[in-house]
């Protein structure tokens, strides 16, 4: 297997696809830098635009993108036949195809971090490099998931552009479910006001419950509006559900790494706390509010979802006939 | 002799239709095996299955001995070059970079002047650094043959490798066959549906027709199946018989008034001669039986449609 991994790797090394996608990262990884430094201009680093940055998640579309045009070459030119009528394994052909498609998708997502790591060590005084490591492990932790279910659909398939189609709608589903389920758990027990427009010298405010002025003038109104909202989701056991259905959504992860980065001295205080201190303190930071229970179990669940993956990719390739 | 394929019932089923059906052969080593069917026979899946791109669906093969469900079936795959249904090349490089990533995957020196060898083999020796997607369909033909020769295997799986050539082409890669099997004693299984020009290279057919085997016959057979004649009909077989045995003339007896003749005689001649025995000759025509209507008697006459 070894061979058949080398071989790949470099083949794949000078294929197109690869390069392109490695020039990709780097821009986007610049184009980051580039807003940190029209930013940085007069403002605290911790205002980063890293916050805004969604380039993260740009980057899963095209890491999605790659194994159906790297792995997908073997089916397009037949070149899968030249390795398994020589003695390959198909589990051979699949664990090598995952491994060469994961070590791709580490080198493309350092060299989108490689410029803000650059930068961050450069201009920002209170850099913590452990903690944006650990940001950056979770956030590759997400692409490789998304690596393995590229990989799969790949081997799956003679058609790269079914593929291609394929693994993109699905990263377009999790980002919907993902979305879904984010809003589903953030939903408040109670409905805590209403949006009210109000005029003041012919200027429109729009205002809510949490404005001051407005708590002025509701005044008691308060509890009359305080009403159930039936959108909450009460059962226990369905939160925990959806909950690690969230987690188990590559976005997921790597929405949690991006906010590690985002708020990395925030993150650094809650992350040294315990599950109890970081609870108590997690009203000051909305971010970590609904996040801070589950960072460590990101890892444990993108290693089984990933093992998982390998496992059903092997099941059905192998009974897969190869044309 | 050992056969270095040997098949045992073996059958490939797609969902509700055979591909396969209890197919037994067996290739001998050395030989040049013709596979030879109709478009849709099943010849492609043979090849598929027996280089292990699908699983039979039931009964089994043996490749070197080894049978198909042994875990060291992928160590006499190490001795197996094949180009199934079109050649399986990496586009984006060129020809020597192809036979050198193949060399890489077996884990083979990385030599150049091995990959010169094979391409100038093949006869691409001076394709340069032209990527194999700009070649020709016979370019792409013969490349395909010579990563199939990249592990130095001695048994070479050819589905249709001369579709698509020019006379020329054809041409080379019959004789690039032949010297393989004569100088190297690579043993090939070819299958094609060009009769005529598998003629000019097969030691051994095996005639397969809707997923069946129908006749596995050594090429001296088939010659003798085929070889021009002429069926003599007569009143006294035997008086035929004498009077062709003191001709010396080769013949076979075919009824009780029918011989094939297959020499050429004076039809005055065996008439005074079968007269003198008071025989008489009745009828005598000429037989031209080809390799294709020897087939097609086979599958059953009217199988191909215009």
């Amino acid at each position: 297997m070894a061979n058949i991994f080398k071989t790949t790797l470099k083949n794949n090394f000078i294929s197109i696809p690869f390069i392109i996608a490695a020039f990709a990262a780097l821009f986007a990884g610049g184009f980051d830098v580039v807003f940190y430094i029209v930013d940085y201009d007069g403002y605290p680093f911790s205002d980063s635009r890293l916050m805004e940055s969604h380039m993260p998640t740009y980057l899963a579309f095209l890491i999605a993108a790659l194994p159906p045009l790297l792995t997908g070459r073997e089916f397009v030119g037949g070149t899968i036949r030249n390795k398994l009528i020589t003695g390959t394994t198909k589990t051979g052909f699949f664990i090598s195809q995952l491994l060469v498609n994961s070590a791709i998708t580490v080198i493309i997502a350092m060299l989108y971090f490689l410029p803000t790591f650059i930068f961050c060590t450069k201009y920002y005084d209170h850099f913590q490099p452990y903690m944006v490591f650990y940001a950056i492990v979770f956030i590759l932790l997400g692409y490789l998931v998304i690596t393995a279910i590229s990989t799969v659909i790949s081997v799956m398939s003679d058609r790269m552009i079914v593929s291609m189609v394929a693994s993109l709608l699905l990263l377009f589903i999790f980002v919907f479910v993902d979305s879904w389920l984010g809003n589903s758990l953030s939903q408040p027990k109670y409905q805590e006001g209403f949006d009210q427009v109000y005029y003041e010298g012919g200027i429109e405010f729009e205002s809510n419950e949490y404005d001051e002025e407005y708590q002025e003038y509701q005044g008691s109104q308060d509890e009359k509006y305080k009403d159930y909202n039936p959108y909450y989701v009460k059962s226990k056991a369905q939160r925990a559900f959806m909950q690690t259905a969230r987690h188990l959504i590559p976005f997921e992860i790597i929405g949690n790494g991006t906010a590690m980065i985002e708020e990395q001295l925030v993150s650094m205080d809650m992350y040294r706390q315990s599950k109890k201190e970081a609870a108590k303190h997690a009203d000051d930071y909305p971010v970590f509010q609904e996040r801070v229970e589950s960072l460590f179990w990101v890892p444990v669940y993108s290693i089984s979802f990933i093992a998982v993956l390998t496992a059903l990719g092997l099941f059905l390739f192998k009974r897969r006939n190869i044309k | 002799m050992n056969n270095v394929l040997e098949t045992k019932n073996l059958s490939k089923k797609y969902h509700s239709s055979l591909a396969l059906s209890n197919i037994t052969m067996s290739v001998p080593q050395g030989s040049i095996y013709g596979l030879v069917g109709l478009n849709g026979a099943g010849k492609t899946t043979l090849m598929r299955v027996i280089c292990g791109l699908q699983e039979p669906s039931s009964g089994s093969y043996e490749l070197y001995g080894v049978k198909n469900s042994d875990r060291s079936i992928y160590k006499m795959r190490k001795r197996m070059g094949a180009v199934i249904e079109k050649p399986a090349l990496y586009a984006n490089m060129s020809a020597e970079a192809n036979i050198r990533a193949q060399f890489d995957m077996l884990g083979l020196p990385n030599d150049k002047n091995a990959a010169s060898e094979l391409l100038e083999l093949v006869g691409l020796l001076g394709t340069g650094s032209k990527k194999a997607g700009k070649f020709s369909l016979g370019m792409k033909q013969r490349l395909g043959i010579a990563v199939a020769l990249a592990g130095y295997p001695d048994f070479l799986v050819l589905d249709e490798p001369i579709n698509g050539l020019d006379p020329e082409g054809i041409v080379e890669i019959r004789e690039l066959l032949l010297k393989l099997n004569k100088e190297k004693g690579i043993t090939v299984l070819i299958s094609s549906h060009i009769l005529s020009e598998l003629s000019l290279l097969a030691t051994h057919y095996g005639f397969v027709n809707k997923g069946r085997i129908i006749k596995e016959i050594s090429a001296q057979e088939l010659e003798q199946a085929v070889r021009k004649c002429m069926i003599a009909e007569v009143s006294d077989i035997k008086a035929l018989t004498m009077v062709l045995e003191k001709m010396n003339v080769t013949y076979e007896i075919i009824s009780d008034s029918k011989a094939k003749i297959f020499e050429k005689l004076s039809v005055t001649l065996l008439s005074e001669k079968l007269s003198a025995k008071g025989c008489e000759l009745l009828g005598l025509t000429e037989a031209d039986e080809s390799l294709e209507s020897f087939f097609l008697d086979l599958v059953g006459g009217g199988v191909r449609n215009g």
